[in-house]
């Protein structure tokens, strides 16, 4: 089974840093996939700018979705349209990214 | 914000520091706009060189646009030599966004900034450059989020005790470049680069449009890219350091004579004139008595190439091939087509540096306006006269007079009221002859003369010739050796007719004295004959007197009478 880890990147507890967890849940959910297919990490970059220059992070809340083959992509944004996100989600995860 | 003088971070870089009174805003932002290829970034790279090596503290180079190696590279070549700065106090983080990024929503730069602060937080970094802020700023859709997004990170800069530097390109309507918009209130000095290719060479100007904390003029400083990166044309702030009142010897010692001693150290001469009349032989005559004093030159050669100019100067019997041997002189040959005036100057500055010369000389300086853009060419120029000025280095540009020329967008008009002095070289043509001539027309603190000479160029050097003036004309060449020829006959006439005349009056006192001898040896012998006739008419008077008394007591009669004559005297 195929499976993708997905890194969010917020910036402390801002309105939009809320918007994008409940957003990212909310798409995960909306895939229908099994638990577990996608790993989630949350990071503060706040708390922990060390990993937000790893990622060489430009903008926040930012989500790095990585397939199983390797490939991350990027996404920009609190995900106000989560049913988009939920659409990018299966893509990465059949290992045909947006 | 607070009253009093903002804070500065002196850049190290003397024009900037000077321009902007200290340095940029310490723990604020400081905007460079301008168009792509105005010099943004390599003016940031600049900053951020010299002020690194200034403090010794680190920078972290947010690279959004340009790929960090190639910015290394292309600041590289400079003084301040990004690339041994690099990865030791010049911390490029390659922060380009990757082009398949999807944006879906809301954001802010927060991210970015964490990332910025880890980075200064490792490397110590005092300053943060962010190249190309506005490809981040431009995501977001609203004038009013961006305003946001720069009012964050101005606080962050409190916060982490950061200075920063953003470069932004700025869409240009005609006017200069400074619309930062609704973004400026956010930024405390805002710095324009603008950049204008003209035919002739390409002009760039820095404007300071905003500086909060501080009076500033908004003028437009005439910039040029030399081996310090962008520089000022013109001294911000006048005259670097004042004349000096030394000489300069020009080579050809009655020149000197004429000029007060010499050329005055630190000062520029021109020295104008047609094809053909010396200019670059009096040039090099200088530059080889410079070497031969011991000073160091730069001589440029835009006409001819250096080889050229050496079996030229050697007719004349300069040589400057011995000079370039030992090093006191650097021989430069330059081609005014091919570069704009802008990057003649940056060549000519930068060995004029290496070579650390006392003196310059630019055969023709009129070529660094050749190619349309008289200003710019007027600027670099004056630049010279500047750099000449603050290095204590004399500096002799030459400039060729074509018959023709408009005399108020020619070279000569531009450069002459630039110059501290002007010489004149022409010709004039007499009696079917062409024959050089020189003279002074302006020397700033200098009592010279007004005189036109004559050059006398041969084989053996230059010199100047005495001026004969006939009827108000100065007579040269063969006038003058005429005229020469003519007061020499006329003094070996004059010194003949006077030892004739010598010899005539020492003849006549010959024959005066042998006369007056003659004479007196006459009066003599008349005495003598006067006293023999007195004598002989005693003789004859006692003669007759004893006759007569003879004759009286023969006849026994009267007594004889006297002196009485004869037959009267009887009573």
């Amino acid at each position: 089974m195929s499976s993708a880890a997905v890194a969010l990147f917020v910036a402390g507890g801002a309105p939009r840093s809320a918007a994008a967890l409940r957003n990212l849940t909310a798409a995960i959910a909306a895939t229908g996939r099994p638990e577990g297919t996608f790993r989630i990490e949350l990071i503060d970059v706040l708390r922990d700018p060390a990993r937000a220059l790893e990622a060489g992070l430009l903008a926040t809340p930012s989500l790095a979705l990585t397939a199983a083959n390797g490939r991350r992509r990027w996404f920009i944004g609190d995900f106000d349209r989560p049913e988009l996100l939920a659409g990018w989600l299966a893509d990465v995860l059949d290992g045909d990214p947006p | 914000m607070s009253g009093g003088p903002m804070p500065r971070l002196p850049t190290g870089i003397a024009w900037f520091d000077r321009l902007t009174q200290g340095g940029i805003p310490t723990r604020r932002l400081t905007v460079l706009l301008g168009q792509a290829g105005a010099g943004k970034t390599l003016l940031s790279c600049q900053i951020a060189a010299t002020r690194a090596r200034l403090s010794g503290a680190g920078v972290v180079f947010a690279a959004l646009e340009e790929p960090p190696s190639d910015i290394i590279r292309n600041a590289s070549g400079f003084t301040w030599d990004l690339a041994a700065l690099a990865g030791r106090q010049f911390h490029a983080l390659d922060l380009r966004p990757d082009p398949d990024m999807v944006f879906a929503g809301d954001f802010d730069l927060r991210g970015m900034l964490a990332t910025l602060s880890a980075k200064a937080r490792q490397t110590g970094a005092e300053l943060v450059v962010f190249d190309g802020l506005d490809t981040v700023l431009g995501w977001l859709a609203s004038p009013a989020r961006r305003s946001a997004e720069l009012t964050r990170i101005g606080r962050w800069l409190e916060e982490e005790g950061l200075s920063a530097i953003i470069t932004a390109k700025a869409e240009r309507h005609g006017g200069p470049v400074d619309a930062l918009g609704p973004l400026e209130f956010a930024v405390s000095l805002v710095v324009a680069l603008e950049q204008r290719e003209e035919s002739g060479g390409t002009l760039r100007a820095l404007r300071i449009t905003k500086s909060r904390g501080s009076g500033h003029s908004s003028s437009a400083h005439p910039l040029f890219v030399s081996r310090h990166g962008l520089e000022p044309l013109m001294w911000p702030g006048g005259d670097p350091s004042p004349a000096s009142r030394e000489r300069v010897g020009s080579g050809m010692a009655r020149f000197d004579v004429l000029l007060g001693g010499g050329y005055l150290r630190g000062s520029t001469a021109l020295l104008s004139g047609p094809p053909g009349t010396g200019k670059s032989t009096l040039a090099a005559l200088f530059t080889a008595s410079v070497c031969a004093a011991g000073g160091r030159a730069v001589h440029i050669f835009f006409d001819e190439g250096p080889e050229q100019a050496i079996r030229n100067m050697r007719s004349v019997g300069i040589d400057l091939a011995a000079h370039r041997a030992s090093g006191a002189l650097h021989l430069i040959g330059l081609q005014p087509g091919r570069d704009g005036p802008e990057q003649l100057l940056s060549e000519i500055l930068a060995a004029v540096e290496t070579q650390d010369a006392t003196a310059l000389v630019v055969d023709p300086v009129s070529s660094l306006m050749r190619g349309g853009v008289a200003d710019l060419g007027q600027s670099a120029i004056r630049r010279l006269v500047e750099e000449a000025r603050a290095r204590g280095m004399t500096a002799l540009l030459t400039s060729l007079v074509e018959v023709g020329d408009d005399p108020s967008t020619s070279t000569l008009s531009a450069v002459s009221t630039i110059a501290d002095a002007w010489i004149a070289l022409g010709y004039a043509e007499r009696g079917g002859e062409r024959n050089r001539t020189l003279s002074i027309v302006k020397a700033r603190g200098s009592a010279h003369s007004n005189q036109t000479r004559e050059l006398i160029m041969t084989a053996e050097g230059c010199t100047l010739a005495d001026v004969y003036t006939a009827g108000g004309t100065v007579l040269l060449g063969t006038a003058r050796m005429e005229r020469e020829a003519e007061e020499r006959r006329l003094e070996a006439l004059a010194s003949l007719d006077h030892q004739r005349h010598l010899r005539e009056l020492q003849a006549q006192l010959t024959e005066a004295e042998i006369r007056q001898r003659q004479s007196g040896l006459q009066s003599e012998a008349a005495r003598a004959e006067l006293a023999l006739l007195e004598t002989a008419e005693a003789a004859r008077r006692a003669a007759r007197a004893d006759r007569l008394l003879r004759i009286a007591t023969s006849r026994s009669a009267d007594a004889p009478a006297e002196g009485g004559s004869e037959g009267g005297s009887a009573a």
